[in-house]
Formats: structure tokens, sequence, C-alpha cells
């Protein structure tokens, strides 16, 4: 069923993009560049290993800049009154707001539970308020607009 | 820490939430409900809100959501929110 010169070896692209026949692009480092710019080069690369050098965070260096003993001391009574002042403030945030309520909560809920009679008055009352509230109406007696007379 | 809600007779559930809506208990129909218990801490702090701003000293002792065959029982004690499902018989 195979044609003899197809196997799993041969190329399923006629022309490849690198086998040659295309033209390559033309080596721009070392012949576009003329050789009076060295210099210049050179510069460029002192620049960049300046850059780098400056763009490093040395770990092993930084031990060497310690604090002032005093500031240190300094530091830490700062931090440690503003952890303080946080831990109150959140604290009383947190445990302030809520009442400290009933002294036995079990025996609050298990009481017996609010009996019908009042929920339909408390029921019957709202709806009451709710269409009074919805029937009230602005009426229109006099002008609002009061001309004033000039003398 | 359960304070004995559990064994409230007419109970279908419970939850016992910390003030800051961390639930400490639950159980029955309510257990490992967050849903729901979100919910109701947030009735609660609401209930709370409306209360202190209106009266500084004035607080529920409970507070009843009331459906028609269940209720929810609300009650603060400790800074701890209780929540009991309760499924009273119907009062004839």
């Amino acid at each position: 069923m195979q044609t003899p010169d197809v196997n799993d070896r041969s190329r399923l692209l006629n022309n490849p993009v690198g086998d040659g026949s295309a033209t390559r692009p033309v080596n721009s480092y070392g012949s576009a560049m003329p050789s009076q710019q060295k210099g210049n080069e050179q510069s460029a690369l002192n620049q960049i290993l300046q850059q780098t050098a400056s763009d490093i965070i040395d770990v092993a260096a930084l031990d060497s800049q310690s604090l002032e003993h005093s500031d240190y001391v300094d530091r830490a009574r700062q931090y440690s009154n503003r952890l303080t002042v946080m831990c109150n403030t959140g604290r009383t945030r947190s445990r302030g707001w809520m009442p400290a309520g009933v002294a036995a909560p079990q025996v609050v809920l298990a009481s017996p539970p609010v009996s019908p009679l009042d929920v339909q008055l408390v029921t019957s009352m709202a709806e009451h308020a709710s269409q009074s509230v919805r029937e009230m109406k602005v009426k229109h007696k006099e002008d609002l607009v009061v001309p004033f007379t000039v003398p | 820490m359960m304070q004995g809600i559990d064994r409230i007779p007419d109970s279908a559930g419970h939850i016992v939430m910390k003030e800051d809506g961390a639930v400490v208990a639950s159980g029955g129909d309510l257990e490992n409900d967050e849903v729901m218990a979100d919910q109701l801490m947030r009735l609660t702090r609401l209930s709370l809100k409306v209360l202190q701003s209106s009266n500084s000293s004035a607080n529920f002792r409970r507070l009843s959501v009331i459906w028609d065959d269940f209720q929810y029982v609300i009650t603060v004690s400790n800074h701890r929110v209780f929540v009991c499902k309760r499924r009273p018989d119907p009062v004839v």
C-alpha cells in the first residue's frame, strides 16, 4: 500500500525551513558592527556590569550593615508598643460589641414559645402600620410659592 | 460549652456560635449548616445593632423567628449565640 520512498523517516514537508535553501539571516553581531565601535561596545559591557552590580542584593553582605544597639532597642520597644495597642483594640472590638446576655441560655431557649395570639397581634399591628404608611398622602391645600408684595 | 441546649425537648437542631461567627457546636437539622449559621448570625447582629442604636441599655432576651411549623429561638449568653430550632406541638 505504501509507496517505496515513503516510510517513517521520510520528510512530510517538501521544503522545510531549515534545509538551507532559504536565505539565512545576516549575522548582525560580527559583520554588521564596524571594528571602530569596539570601544563603545566595551563601555556598554561595563555599563551592563555596573547595572547588574547595583541591582544585586547581596544577602551575605547584609549582616555587616548592623543596627546601632540603641536603634535596635528603640525599634523593638516601638514595635512591641504598637503590637500591644493593636491587640487591645482588636480584643475590645471583637469582645465589646456583643452584650453578656442571659445567664442560662438553655432555660431561655426551652421556655414556652411565644403564644400564637401574640404572634397574631404583632402580625396584624405590622399590617395595619404598613397599610397606614401606604395610604399616607400629601394633600394640596395652599400654594407652595407665595408671592411677596413688593411696594 | 453546650449548656444543655441539645436536651431541649422539642428541639430539632441547634447551633452555638462565637461572636465572630465561628460555629462552636451544632447538631440535628442544623448540623454543619454553615449557610444557616451565617444567616442567623447576621440576623442576631442586626437585631443587636437596632436595639443598641435605639436604646443603649435595651437588649433582647430571646429572639424568635417563627414559621408555620417550626421556629428558631436565639439567645446570647457569655458572648456566644445559642440557636435552637424547635418544633413545638401545635397549640389548640
